[in-house]
This record gives structure tokens, sequence and C-alpha cells, in this order.
């Protein structure tokens, strides 16, 4: 049975409508990763889930049942805030037990089980600090704490790492993971950071404009992104329009199969050879003469950037080198394998 | 917004009190300048008109536009460095002397026209800083406005002060600049708003002053508000009246939206970052800055007060209880003689009686207010702080005589006189906190299953209450100590200590003075007693002022 079904679901703020006829499922114990720009309507989707917006139209399912009438209180879900939205005038393990506080837990139970979620997100000895004293990434981990100790069947994430630095946010995310491991949640998490989206694992949804255009595994997102707006915010490189493309590079990669309006070549897959060649097809690939104009060294790969030499391929073509790039000025050419073309719809 | 929530009655939050205010204040404020200005032979608009350019009348604006002026401006100079420590520095004694500064603000005018009259008289302790010759009067006047007023510059400009990036700073240091240049091109263009607000804020206590210049000022020295109480109580000039109510309603009006500008200005400021904790002092030259402010502070709060307490136990030169056991005794039968339990007894009736009013309405104003942004709204509850106490006193006096509402000679018109004037001072301890209740903590309580009652008393209440204690003990402690508006509206009879204590100094004798003394230092102790212990319940956000 799926946890999470939303269907048709629709939001509107008056005339503004910021969630549009968004239809998907998540079985139990699953993660979705929302991704999309700010106000592609990705936060008020969360919200309606939580009932703290209502639906203008179509219907949220949590655990089989509709929740048109639940009030939010009822929803059973955790909400982790963007800015945490701790209470100031209770204390670390005083915000964790709220939620257990307002479901009755009977509190040897409930001082248990803050204990074991303060323990899980390495905050044990601060159980009697004020929030106040806390650094970024502490409050953060008792949001956490606080979102899960209920036990929800949903917890929904918005923005939960955003305003903290790189090295942390890829700490609390695997804090995040494991716990959520843990308690088998369900879990919806919002954001406009790919690499965030893609370090939580499981599904990934992409929204644009109110409108859910892609959902899907990880890696079929990532090797099939839904169209050139999809691959460019996917972060990823050398989407170009397919009629700037020479005719027979786009035979050489048709390959029996037909391109959409834009294709993407495979930076992972181009490969750079240093003497120059003419731009002909030998037997597997289709060789592109240029010049390097920049590299980029990110994390043991090089990003070598290539200015082309054909007139219609004006922008830099980018080819990802793990050793012995060559500098800028050399001349080059780019190796285009057949597998390195994706068309896009 | 939380759905599934039932709609509260908002109407209700807005209506009480807007009915409150206009029958309390609109009402009687307009009856007055309508009655003012029909004479027995229909409108006299001319006897307004010729009242408002008259010379005598100009004098007493002028006079009342530059006094404040002076006292704005003394206030700052004098505030503006213990800002700078407060802004900088965390030490031993730092809330000692916040909370001194807020017991100074709340402090009855009489009581602190009469201390400042005793610190500055030539046999007292400052006695030297105004050479004998000077115009006493007009030195004793700014000294008790700085007294009242450098609370507001202190609170508000340390506070925004300390939240200033200091990056800007030491870029401009980086760039060459040296620490005096850096003050003046940098700090204190950056402290500007900030500086703006608290003054007009000072500006419009002292515009609007009374009590002070009452008791300390000479004749000719009278502010619009003094000037007022002469025409009606002593000229029963009710048109001249009614034209200095007019001439200050509209300047008050023209201040407090100026005020509220400003205070937008100081909200929407981006460069803002709250700094974590603030530093000790440790080189030896910070140590000795935060010394002088701490001892400076203490006796420029608590020095005159102390030196009243002094004199209600001294006869001649010996200490003894006497002016307090001559509070008991009418020496010459007066008929305005009142014994001090009743007025004690009265006071602190007519205060409950008020405190119960204003934090009620002041409450609901409050709460609804919290709901939207901006300040102009904010501003309009502000005005009874401006329209003169005196002119909103003799309105009820003349408006609440005859039936349906017939309050005369009911205790109620003394304690409605009270919340009227204590009203803004809740609205403004209680906003900025109910505001601070962010949507998202109401939301998040939500999410982890509190019902809509539940958010109530698990997250509003707990966060609200406190302020709401600040405000229970403010409104306390301000109708303690009213003057201009119980002056007229408190029975004869039954006067308030404060009315009491005016009277003791307006008959000469020493006895008299000595239970002045007496009756004052009693009222010291109550004020202090009020907001020390409403101090212990102070959250960051709250304002007092």
């Amino acid at each position: 049975m799926s946890e999470v079904r939303l269907s048709g679901l629709s939001v509107a703020y008056g005339s503004k409508t910021a969630v549009a006829d968004v239809s998907l499922q998540l079985a139990t114990g699953t993660a979705l990763a929302l991704l999309g720009p700010s106000g592609s309507g990705k936060s008020s989707l969360l919200r309606a889930v939580a009932g703290l917006v209502p639906a203008s139209a179509g219907s949220v399912w949590l655990g089989g049942k509709d929740q048109a009438d639940v009030p939010t209180h009822r929803r059973h879900v955790g909400l982790m805030f963007q800015g945490h939205a701790l209470f100031p005038h209770l204390n670390v393990a005083e915000n964790v037990a709220f939620g257990l506080r307002m479901g009755k837990t009977p509190r040897p139970e409930r001082t248990r089980l803050v204990d074991r979620m303060l323990a899980l997100v390495g905050l044990a000895d601060r159980a009697g600090a004020a929030v106040s004293d806390l650094s970024g990434g502490e409050q953060q981990r008792v949001a956490l704490a606080r979102t899960l100790a209920p036990r929800p069947q949903v917890v929904l994430l918005d923005e939960p790492l955003g305003s903290l630095d790189r090295a942390l946010r890829v700490e609390l995310l695997s804090t995040m993971k494991r716990a959520f491991q843990e308690t088998g949640a369900t879990v919806i998490l919002v954001t406009h950071d790919q690499s965030e989206a893609f370090a939580l694992g499981g599904q990934i949804g992409i929204m644009r404009a109110g409108e859910l255009v892609q959902m899907g595994g990880q890696a079929d997102i990532w090797a099939q992104p839904g169209d050139a707006w999809v691959a460019q915010f996917l972060g990823q490189h050398n989407v170009l329009a397919r009629q700037s493309l020479p005719a027979g590079l786009l035979d050489h990669g048709r390959a029996g199969h037909e391109l959409g309006d834009y294709v993407v070549l495979r930076p992972e897959k181009l490969r750079l050879e240093r003497m120059e060649s003419e731009a002909v097809r030998s037997d597997q690939d289709w060789r592109l003469p240029g010049r390097v104009i920049a590299t980029e060294f990110r994390a043991g790969v090089t990003s070598v950037h290539v200015a082309v030499q054909d007139a219609q391929i004006s922008t830099p073509i980018a080819v990802f080198v793990l050793v012995d790039p060559p500098g800028a000025g050399e001349r080059v050419s780019v190796v285009v394998p057949t597998n390195a073309i994706v068309g896009l719809g | 917004m939380i759905v599934h929530r039932k709609q509260w009655p908002r109407a209700a939050l807005w209506l009480i009190p807007a009915v409150f205010f206009s029958v309390f204040f609109v009402y009687p404020t307009a009856h007055l300048i309508v009655v003012a200005l029909q004479g027995e032979s229909g409108w006299q608009l001319g006897a307004f008109w010729a009242a408002l350019t008259d010379a005598g009348m100009l004098s007493v604006a002028w006079f009342t536009i530059w006094q404040a002026a002076v006292s704005t401006l003394l206030t700052l100079l004098v505030a503006l460095p213990g800002a700078w420590v407060l802004a900088k520095y965390q030490f031993r004694g730092r809330g000692l002397v916040e909370a001194l500064s807020v017991v100074a603000f709340v402090m009855p005018s009489v009581v602190v026209a009469t201390a400042v009259s005793v610190t500055l008289a030539p046999d007292g302790p400052l006695g030297w800083l105004l050479p004998e010759d000077a115009n006493r009067g007009l030195g004793a006047i700014f000294f008790a406005h700085i007294y009242f007023n450098v609370a507001v510059v202190l609170r508000v400009v340390s506070t925004y002060w300390r939240q200033l990036d200091p990056q800007q700073e030491q870029a401009a240091a980086t760039l060459g600049a040296n620490p005096l240049q850096v003050f003046t091109s940098v700090t204190l263009r950056r402290l500007w708003p900030a500086i703006l607000a608290s003054g007009a804020i000072v500006y419009l206590f002292t515009f609007t002053s009374f009590g002070i210049i009452l008791l300390l000022g000479k004749y000719s020295q009278a502010t619009i508000e003094v000037e007022i109480q002469r025409q009606v109580l002593f000229l029963f000039d009710l048109p001249v009246a009614a034209a200095l109510s007019v001439v200050q309603i509209v300047f008050v009006v023209l201040l407090l939206w100026w005020q509220a500008r400003l205070s937008d200005r100081l909200t929407s400021q981006q460069d803002l970052a709250v700094t974590d904790s603030l530093p000790r002092p440790t080189t030896g030259r910070s140590r000795i800055v935060v010394a002088a402010f701490l001892l400076g502070a203490t006796a420029l709060f608590a020095g005159p007060v102390l030196l009243v307490i002094q004199r209600a136990f001294t006869t001649g030169s010996n200490y003894g209880l006497q002016n307090f056991a001559a509070l008991n005794e009418s020496r010459r039968g007066s008929t305005l003689f009142v014994s001090p339990v009743i007025a004690v007894g009265n006071s602190l009736m007519f205060a409950l009686m008020a405190t119960i009013l204003a934090v009620l309405i002041g409450g609901m104003v409050a709460w609804s207010l919290s709901t939207r942004p901006g300040s102009a709204r904010e501003s309009l509850w502000l005005l009874p702080l401006g329209v003169s106490a005196v002119t909103l006193g003799f309105g009820m006096l003349i408006s609440f005589d005859s039936a349906p509402l017939n309050l005369r000679g009911t205790p109620f018109l003394v304690p409605i006189a009270q919340a009227l004037v204590a009203i803004p001072f809740v609205i403004r301890a209680l906003l900025p906190v109910l505001r601070s209740i962010r949507g998202e903590l109401r939301e998040a309580a939500a999410t982890l299953g509190a019902t809509p009652w539940q958010i109530v008393r698990f997250v509003d209440w707990p966060i609200a209450s406190r302020a709401l204690w600040v405000a229970v003990g403010f409104s306390f402690a301000i109708s303690l100590g009213e003057f201009g508006a119980t002056l007229f509206v408190a029975p004869t009879n039954n006067p308030t200590v404060p009315i009491a204590i005016y009277r003791f100094l307006g008959t000469p004798g020493e006895t008299n003075q000595g239970q002045a003394m007496a009756l004052a230092s009693i009222l010291i102790v109550m004020t202090a007693a009020v907001v020390l212990v409403t101090n212990r319940f102070r959250t960051p956000g709250g304002r007092y002022v």
C-alpha cells in the first residue's frame, strides 16, 4: 500500500496557482526529493500534504485515507521547517518532547524516546540547553529530532539544510538518512539543490511552475532528463540545440532512434585527443577539433572546456578528464562516441 | 495559516477597544473643544482664532518647542556614551543599571520634580552646577527631562547598535580611517535611524511635559500643556484652552506619524546581524570606561530619589520619623488634608482598576495589530500619549457629568483616565512579542499534533505571558504616578499620592515640605518595587517605550 498518494492536487493563493494538478504515489519507507527552483510550488505542495494550506482541487491520501477533512494535528506528519521553528521558551529536550506531550505519551516512555532521539542526532549532552544557545547546525539537529520523535507516518522536509554550510550539510544529511532508515519513515524532501536531492537517495521529482514535470529513480532522471530545462536545472553540461550540431554528428548519435530538439553530449563519456584532426567520423567515434579555453578542477575530476572550430557550435563543450588534463590554449580533438549523445524530448 | 481552525471573533477584538477609545478618549476631547468654541451666544470662532495668533500664545508654543528640542539634545548627549557601553560590553551590574533606568522612566513626575529640585537646590549635591543667578527653573527642567528619558535612548540605541554588523567599521579601518573618522563617517550614519527614532520619542515626551514644568518652571516657563491647565483652572478662558489643545493635537499627530515612519525604517534595516554574546571588558581602558558608566548611571538614576528618601527622614538637622508621623495630622485643619493611608489606598485601588482595564483593552489592540504589519495603525493607539492629559482630564470631567454616563462621584473616572495613559505602553510591551510568535511556530506545533487550543496553551501563552506581566507591572507603575489627568478627575477628598504630594509642595512651610518628602519616599518605594518585580519577566523582544 502506498503511504502517500496525491491525486490531481492543486493549491492556489487567490488567483495565483502554486501547485497545479500534481499526482504521485510513494510506498511506505521510501524517500522522494522534490527538486525545483524557488517559486516552483514545492513548499506549497509540502504544506498541502501537512494540511497547512487547503487543496484547491484534488486530494491528499495518507496511509490509504483521504485527508480532506483531517486537520493538521491529526495527520501524523512531521514537518521540518526551513527556519527550524524551534520553540524559544522550551529547552532542547522539551522541544523534542513537544509532539510526544501533545500525543499524551506517558512520561517514562517520553523520556526514553527523547533520549533516544537526542542520541540519534548526537545531542545527548545538550538536553537541558536553551535553543538560543545552540549553533545553526545544532538547532537543525534538534528540529530533526523533534520531527521524528512522535514517529510520524510521513516526514516532510522543507529545505532543511538551506541555511547551513557545505560540510555541515553533508554531515547532517548522513545523520538524517540514518535516522530515516532507523525509523522506517516515508520522506518527502523539498530542495532547490541537486546535490542535496541526489544525496538523499530514492526518487527524484522535478517541479517547475507548480507542475511535477518528471519523476523517477535517480539514475533514470540523470540518464534521461525529460527536456532541456530539466537537464540544465540538474546542472548537466553540453545541453545543445539540435540544429546547432553538424548533421553528420546527429546521424552518428541517432544510431537507429529519434533525437529530440535538444541533445546532451555526456561530458563523462567524451574523450580528448591532443593531436589535431579533421572533423571526421572514424570507425566508432566522431571528432570535433578545437582549443582548450578553460579547465576547472573539482573533486578529482577536471572539466576541460573546449571551443570547437565548428561554426555552428557556439558554446564550449565540457569534457571530464581524470588524469593529465590539457592546459588552456592547447589544441585538442573532442572524441564523441555514439553513447555520449543523448536526445531530449 | 492553519486550515480547519475556527476563525476567532476578530471583530470583537477591534470593536471593544474602538468603542472604549471613542467613548472615553475621542468624545471627551472633542466635546471639550466644541464646548470651548461655543460661547453662550453661539460659535465664537473669532476668540479661537484670536487665541491662536495671540503673542502670548506664540511665546508659549515657542517655549514648548525649544525646551523640548534642548531637552532631547541633552538627553541624547548624556545617553549615547552609555548606549555605546551597553552595546559593546557584558558586565556585572548591567541588569541593575537597565532596571534602574526603567525605574527612572516610570517614576512619577511629581517625585522627579521633587528629587531634582532637592538635588539642584543651592545646598543640594549638584547645586554648584547652576550658578546662583542662573535660571534655576530651566536647568531643573532639563535635568528632570534627562532623568526621565535617558532610558528611552539607552534602550533603543544600544539594542540597535549591538545588532549592527561590525564589518563596515572594520572595512573603514582597513581603508585608513582612524577611530574618530570611523565613528563619524560610518557608525554615526548607521546609527542615525535609531538616534532619530529615540529622539522623536523623547521629543514627544518633553513636548507634552506637564508635571515637571508645572512644579519646576517659573510662571513665564509654560509649555502648551501647562498653559492649558492655567487657562482652564485659573483664567477660565475655554476658547484659549481649546485653541491650545488643537495646536498640541495637530503637532503630536505629525510627530507620531514621523516617528512611525522612523521606526519602520528601523525595523526594515537589512544589515543587522545579531551578535552572539558580548565580550567582557578585559583591557584596563575598557574596565575604566565600564566602571565610569556604572558609577555615573547609578548616581544619575538612584541619586536624586535616594536624596528625597534621605530628606524624608530629616527634620532640621536631625534624622527621625517626624515627617512620616506628621503625615497623619493636619496642622491647620485644612480641607485639603487627607490621610496618607487613604491616599496610598486610593492610589493602589485606582492603579489596580486602571491596570486591569489597560491590559484588557491594550491586550486586545496588541493582538489585533500583531496579525498585520506596519506601524501606522499602531501610532493611532499611541495618541493618548500626546494629547494633553489636562485636556483629557478636563474633557472627561465635563463630558461624564450627566446621564447616561454620569461618572462623576463614581470611582471609575480616575482609573479610566489612567488606563488611557497606560494603554500605549501595554501595546508597546506586548506587540513585538506577539509578532515574534511566527506563524511557523504555530504550524510546527500543529504538525506535532497540537490542537488549536493546545497551540494557545503551549505556544502562544508561555511566550506572551512574560510580556503580559511586564505590561501589568508597567500599567500599574504608570497609573500609580499619573498626574496630569488625575489632577482633574480625582475627587478632592480622595486624592491619589501624587496629588497629595503636589498639595504638600504647594503649601509653604518646612513641615509641609517634609511631609511631601515622606509621601514621595513612599511613592518611590512603591514604584521601584513594582518595576523591579516586573523586570524579572522582561523578554528581549519587549519594549517599554
